[in-house]
């Protein structure tokens, strides 16, 4: 049975309803489970979305202490410390949405439902669709990943590509992502270049992009 | 017989003695000049008789208390802040019932108390508790040991001043509800208001599972959400946890039912329980004299544990009551403004 190790990306793309074409094709992807096996790194789940989630609920925090006090210092509590620019302007955006819109409190309570649903429709569809959680955070090849870091230069990409490589080597897969700009063959082929990785993973996974799927 | 005299009145120093807050044997023993096997012996004694108790046991020490402490949690408050509290909270009550002709609910004594030590601005512990704040002792004036320790203080024409005044305003009406009421707008403090209007609305909400009643609840628990206080961020993400899972229970289209309402409920009551004793150890700790805030950590540390053991009973029921519930079939918003916030989280994405 062929398997495929997800990217983070995908379960989220499978989370919306706004009709984008990812979430179109994440939930065909999905919905064609049947022949083969779904895989993600225990990073991934231990670690990058639990704290990506941590991440949109701060956000959903400053944006209701701002929307209830006009006079709070948005960013001034201890938990937005964790918070990246890109957060900072994602609750700016959502205050600006909601100081402008007609029915204040219909914004309020769709922000916060879409927030939870959210959290739980990543924790169902862990529980639900994922078949395997692989290789501990603990077990990534360090010099694999950092020689990964060296090209890609994001350390969580770095990590979970690493995990791939490596359980890959346990036992073939396919990585699937929507990141076509980061996650490329000339990435991988990069372990090649470096003699001791080469020996240790002469074999690199295919990479497909969710983007080009069709059942 | 002069044995047995002697006898009781040890015990009798033992119990004022502690009427000071708890104590260790080691202090028992150095206050009133005896041994360590004669104090234990009496206080295994007044441990028979139901007066006092172990706060606190460890391999060390063993720390007791009254059984009878009107200090809550039994903190170790000095003497001095003790009394003053005491003799403010049954002035109070005497006084109101000079006055009205009736008796002070607790939480009306402790409301109208609290208004006094604010007027005064008199240097004594008030505690976010669970229905807002409270002085920190309860006064049971049935109870004549204690009543009969109570010694004025020496701001003692201040406090009473005050209390005329205290009672002569009119929002103060001496009915529980309405002064929880009053000290949250009065104070500002609208995350308990947010709290009361939902255990007014499990309260009052006798025809269960009706449709009115769901919309509310959700609409009420999103005006908690909303007034979250700063403060307790340390406890945002457990919030959240409940707040999101009951919001989930209570999105499924199911009718007008809502399933497990009692833990829902239950577990609010504990999570409230937990949040609020945070708050109120938080407000005691400047209160506590130096000497005295090792024991005080001990006690706090022994209280969140507790708290938090009932806390993850309840908390945990509740999600896998959440979990078997399929969020996909649970509609996201489909307003324009909610499209774009979804936008918004998948642009978030890039670079993740």
């Amino acid at each position: 049975m062929m398997r495929y190790f997800l990217d983070m990306n995908l379960p989220v793309y499978f989370c919306m309803q706004i009709g984008h074409p990812l979430e179109k094709k994440a939930r065909l992807f999905v919905e064609n489970k049947e022949d083969f096996l779904f895989l993600l790194c225990d990073y991934v789940v231990s670690r990058n979305l639990p704290r990506w989630l941590k991440r949109q609920r701060t956000v959903l925090f400053e944006f209701n202490q701002k929307i209830q006090n006009p006079d709070y210092d948005l960013f001034s509590s201890e938990q937005s410390k964790i918070l990246f620019p890109k957060d900072k302007i994602f609750a700016n955006r959502l205050i600006l949405s909601y100081n402008k819109s007609k029915n204040k409190e219909q914004v309020v309570e769709n922000i916060n439902q879409i927030f939870n649903l959210l959290q739980a429709r990543i924790s169902y569809f862990i529980k639900t669709y994922i078949d395997e959680v692989v290789i501990p955070e603990s077990k990534i090849d360090f010099k694999l990943k950092s020689c990964l870091f060296t090209w890609i230069n994001n350390d969580s990409d770095a990590r979970t590509i690493a995990s791939a490589i490596q359980e890959h080597k346990n036992k073939k897969l396919i990585i699937i992502t929507a990141d076509k700009k980061d996650w490329t063959k000339e990435l991988l082929e990069e372990v090649h270049n470096d003699i001791m990785l080469s020996k240790e993973y002469s074999s690199l996974p295919k990479i497909e992009y969710l983007q080009n799927y069709n059942p | 017989m002069t044995v047995r005299k002697k006898s009781e009145q040890i015990k009798e120093q033992i119990l004022d003695f502690l009427f000071e807050g708890p104590k260790s044997i080691n202090e028992i023993k150095e206050k009133l000049g005896s041994n360590w096997p004669t104090i234990n012996s009496y206080l295994e004694k007044l441990k028979e008789d139901g007066k006092v108790n172990e706060i606190l046991i460890t391999d060390k020490m063993k720390v007791y208390r009254r059984t009878d402490d009107p200090v809550y949690y039994s903190l170790p408050f000095n003497k001095d802040i003790r009394m003053k509290t005491l003799y403010i909270l049954s002035e109070v009550e005497k006084r109101w019932k000079r006055e009205k002709g009736v008796e002070l609910s607790k939480t009306a004594l402790q409301k109208l108390a609290v208004d006094v030590i604010k007027t005064c601005k008199l240097d004594l512990p008030i505690l976010n508790f669970h229905y807002g704040m409270t002085t920190c002792a309860s006064l049971d004036s049935n109870n004549e040991n204690i009543m009969g320790l109570i010694e004025e203080p020496k701001e003692k024409k201040l406090i009473l001043d005050c209390i005329g005044e205290v009672i002569n305003d009119k929002n103060h009406t001496g009915i529980a509800y309405q002064e929880r009421e009053y000290q949250y707008s009065k104070y500002k403090m609208p995350f308990y208001s947010a709290k009361e209007k939902l255990t007014k609305l499990f309260i009052i909400h006798k025809n269960k599972n009706n449709k009115e009643f769901k919309e509310k609840l959700k609409r009420y628990l999103l005006n908690l959400s909303l007034n979250y206080p700063i403060k307790l961020e340390k406890f945002y993400d457990e919030f959240e946890k409940f707040a999101g899972n009951v919001q989930i229970i209570l999105s499924q289209d199911n009718g007008d039912d809502i399933e497990g309402l009692e833990i829902i409920k239950g577990t609010l009551t504990q999570l409230w329980d937990k949040i609020t004793t945070f708050t109120s150890f938080q407000d005691s700790e400047e209160f506590i004299d130096k000497d005295r805030k090792q024991l005080f950590e001990q006690i706090k540390e022994l209280n969140y544990n507790f708290k938090e053991l009932n806390y993850r009973a309840y908390i945990e029921e509740l999600e896998s009551l959440a979990q078997e519930i399929n969020p996909f079939e649970i509609n996201m918003p489909q307003d324009e403004t909610s499209n774009d916030i979804q936008k918004l989280i998948l642009e978030g994405l890039e670079n993740e």
